[in-house]
């Protein structure tokens, strides 16, 4: 089907961005993270758009690594992180299924299951925790037992708990205030087992 | 001719002009498919011709084909697919023109459309090439410029597209 081209019309000089600043934030909202970070030096308005207020990269920044493999917190309010693989210059964006806009992880890992050969992704709310599979692209929502529930978290409402990853488990020392079968506590050890693919706490 | 229909099945038109001055005749229903239509149509600014000033006769052409298309009584699902698949194949210029007319018209699925195949456009494209697509002239210094890439090198990394469409 050719439609009788008539006269074109180029894309001016559209203020500084080269079109209007709400339809760059339609198109920018749309390319991944990698993108972003190059486009970023494209110009001055480009750059504070893509680094602005409404951006999905403002503060956006490593959270933890293991192996190359770099989980992002992309920071926009829906709770959407990028998996990166720098290296083979892959990238993927991660948005848990199951959760509602209000909620914030608290915590987050990266670890490597070596029976067979899979990368996940730990994200800790208050009350559950989500595991995200790279070989499965599967979420599973999990409830902790015992069952804490996070009372006050001392990283500040944004912060985030960064898991160090060693063979087969990520820890957290969390300075958190925590409720742990009726009792508080101010600050404890928990880690992830990728064997037993569950959280436990670190027995004091 | 003297007997005005009345009937409720009678179809409404509406003559739409472009900022090149030509005129389009549309089925109200179709029309309203436009936020901004539907606006100036329930505040009874429609009875004559509706100005588009901000939209020429290429671009109000392939939206009316759009709206058309995706007006719900007329199409099925995988017509409408493949008619979006073709439609995003256009040139990067047409879709930015078509994108910003969505924009002006408030017609959100063709804004999302638009919006989504200009991303995927762009997604891979050198800087440079971004900028010759959007008419942009980089305010960098060189080393400010340099420093950006350091921030993040392995983003400046990899089979880049230079092309500019």
């Amino acid at each position: 089907m050719s439609k009788k081209k008539l006269h074109k019309r180029s894309v001016t000089e559209k203020d500084t961005f080269g079109l209007p600043y709400d339809i760059l934030s339609d198109i920018l909202i749309k390319v991944p993270v990698k993108s972003l970070l190059r486009f970023k030096s494209i110009s001055k308005p480009w750059n504070a758009i893509i680094s602005g207020d409404e951006s999905p990269l403002k503060n956006s920044h490593v959270l933890c690594s293991l192996d190359g493999l770099v989980l992002l917190d992309i920071n926009m309010l829906d709770e959407t992180f990028a998996l990166w693989n720098p290296s083979t210059r892959q990238h993927q964006t991660l948005r848990c299924p199951y959760l509602i806009n209000s909620t914030r992880a608290r915590a987050c890992g990266l670890c490597y299951d070596c029976t067979v050969h899979d990368y996940k992704v730990i994200l800790i709310y208050s009350l559950f925790y989500v595991v995200y599979s790279t070989n499965t692209d599967f979420w599973t929502m999990k409830t902790m037992f015992p069952i804490f529930e996070v009372l006050e978290s001392y990283h500040g409402s944004r912060g985030i708990n960064r898991g160090i990853s060693t063979e087969g488990r990520v820890y957290w020392s969390l300075d958190w205030e925590l409720l742990n079968q009726g009792v508080r506590k101010v600050s404890t050890i928990i880690y992830f087992d990728v064997k037993l693919d569950e959280l436990k706490e670190l027995p004091t | 001719m003297a007997e005005a229909s009345s009937s409720i099945t009678e179809k409404f038109f509406l003559t739409l002009k472009s900022s090149d001055g030509d005129e389009f005749v549309l089925e109200e229903s179709i029309a309203i498919q436009s936020i901004t239509i539907k606006n100036m149509v329930e505040d009874g600014c429609s009875s004559s011709v509706i100005p588009l000033s901000k939209v020429d006769t290429e671009t109000l052409i392939k939206v009316i084909e759009y709206m058309k298309m995706h007006s719900s009584t007329s199409s099925n699902e995988e017509e409408i697919e493949n008619f979006d698949k073709k439609f995003v194949s256009n040139s990067i210029n047409t879709i930015l023109n078509i994108l910003e007319a969505a924009n002006f018209l408030d017609i959100n699925n063709l804004l999302e459309l638009c919006a989504e195949a200009v991303a995927n456009r762009i997604k891979n494209k050198t800087p440079e090439a971004v900028r010759k697509i959007f008419n942009i002239t980089s305010d960098f210094t060189p080393e400010e410029e340099a420093e950006i890439r350091n921030e993040t090198p392995w983003a400046f990394e990899g089979n880049l597209d230079h092309s500019l469409d």
